[in-house]
């Protein structure tokens, strides 16, 4: 990736970065950091990040840490402190339901970023897999987002084996769409898509 | 390794394939979009009296996605400045649509600004956001805020600083104080913000003066704190800063 993403105008506003008083404009700031948080993860095909806004896994093959910082103004020097990065988190897990605990009993581990849904993440698996012709074939995981000669889409490609799992388990085995193979060590072997 | 070419060979196609359609589409609908706009100028008297004919128009208009509002606006805008009869209409349409799409504003960025908004700012998103090209000017937007407001008062035209803003009251009831007036002052000045230090330096307000001021500014949504200013300072923004 060669070109930055830009940031809206309003990420260079010093008072985005103190958390408002007055309850009617927070909750207008809660919904620019959430837009913000959303659009510089579907820029760089970040899926999960920390609590404290750390891309964690990305589907591109870039550096992460190379990133430009999401919750850090360096030109007008301004910080999201942790009590704001908090409240902004919530606001998308809670209020929009665009982002999920990767395990809310360990909140530690971090959050996905849902700036694609986990139902719209299943619809690509399964027209991905409906359009190769491989409804009904049993398949590794590996050939679901990695391989490099099964045509996987794009949009699929590198996608993380957590989330994988997730939107396979949550969505597709619930719509009856998905068969899960497990291995004897209790490990997933294949997938059967129907 | 022959299967892997292949297979990006045919992608390769499928996607140029693609694009060139949608290319095409998009040109066919922007011309679609502007001829309905020539047919709209051509035939706005019989649009306007045959109700039937004016359904379907809507219709077609919203399913290419142009708001007949801005049709209404456009048609207008050409005749504004004229005298005769027929254009007299067309160019109060101009003023009530204008109106409708003030208030559409002022709406939705009252969240941001608490209802105090810049003339240019105001003008500047009315633009953008219409798909026609509409000259609107602010001497426009001032007109058409006559006509809002014999229907209720609730939009003024203030002037802070050399600068106007369009203040929306109805949803707060109160209107703005001389204070308040001179702590926008002040943000012009400034750059955007103001501090105790800058009020108590430039009008020698005492510090009960300077919060009673900027706490019910807070509340109104008129400014937006700042924490984390140089030396500690609090800062207290100005929000029509974001789109300026």
């Amino acid at each position: 990736m060669t070109t930055e993403f830009t940031f809206p105008k309003i990420h260079s506003f010093p008072p985005l970065y103190t958390k408002q008083p007055n309850a009617t404009i927070l909750s207008n700031q809660l919904d620019s950091w959430s837009q913000i948080v959303l659009q510089y993860c579907e820029y760089y095909k970040i899926t999960s990040m920390t609590l404290h806004g750390t891309p964690k896994v990305s589907q591109l093959d870039v550096n992460l840490e190379s990133l430009p910082s999401l919750f850090q103004n360096k030109t007008i020097n301004r910080t999201v402190n942790s009590d704001l990065q908090t409240s902004i988190f919530n606001h998308l897990i809670h209020k929009l339901n665009k982002a999920e605990y990767i395990n809310p009993k360990k909140p530690d581990l971090g959050i996905y970023i849902y700036w694609r849904t986990i139902v719209e993440w299943a619809q690509l698996l399964y027209d991905f897999v409906d359009k190769s012709g491989q409804l009904g074939t049993v398949l590794t995981l590996y050939e679901l987002t990695k391989s490099e000669d099964s045509g996987v889409p794009e949009s699929l490609r590198n996608l993380d084996e957590a989330l994988l799992i997730k939107v396979l388990k949550e969505v597709l085995i619930k719509q009856g769409k998905a068969q899960l193979l497990m291995t004897e060590e209790g490990e997933i072997g294949g997938v059967k898509i129907v | 390794m022959n299967n892997n070419w292949h297979s990006d060979a045919y992608s390769k196609l499928g996607q140029s394939l693609n694009e060139r359609h949608t290319d095409q589409l998009s040109t066919q609908l922007s011309v679609f979009q502007s001829a309905l706009v020539n047919f709209a100028r051509e035939h706005g008297e019989e649009i306007k009296q045959n109700s039937e004919f004016r359904n379907k128009f809507t219709q077609i208009c919203q399913s290419v996605g142009i708001d007949p509002l801005d049709l209404l606006l456009y048609s207008g805008s050409v005749s504004k400045t004229s005298k005769s009869q027929s254009s007299k209409t067309q160019s109060d349409n101009y003023f009530i649509s204008l109106a409708v799409r003030i208030v559409e504003v002022c709406q939705e960025t009252r969240d941001i600004n608490g209802g105090l908004i810049p003339l240019k700012e105001l003008v500047s998103i009315i633009r953008e956001n219409s798909y026609i090209n509409i000259e609107v000017t602010e001497s426009d937007v001032e007109k058409s805020l006559s006509t809002l407001n014999t229907l209720g008062k609730g939009y003024d035209i203030l002037t802070i600083h050399d600068k106007k803003w369009l203040k929306f009251t109805s949803a707060l009831g109160g209107s703005i104080s001389n204070d308040q007036k001179k702590v926008y002052e002040l943000c012009g000045f400034m750059g955007g913000y103001v501090t105790y230090r800058l009020l108590r330096d430039n009008y020698a307000w005492d510090k009960l003066r300077c919060k009673t001021v900027i706490d019910e500014m807070i509340m109104n949504g008129f400014l937006w704190v700042d924490s984390q200013g140089e030396g500690a300072e609090w800062q207290y923004w100005e929000p029509s800063w974001i789109s300026s």
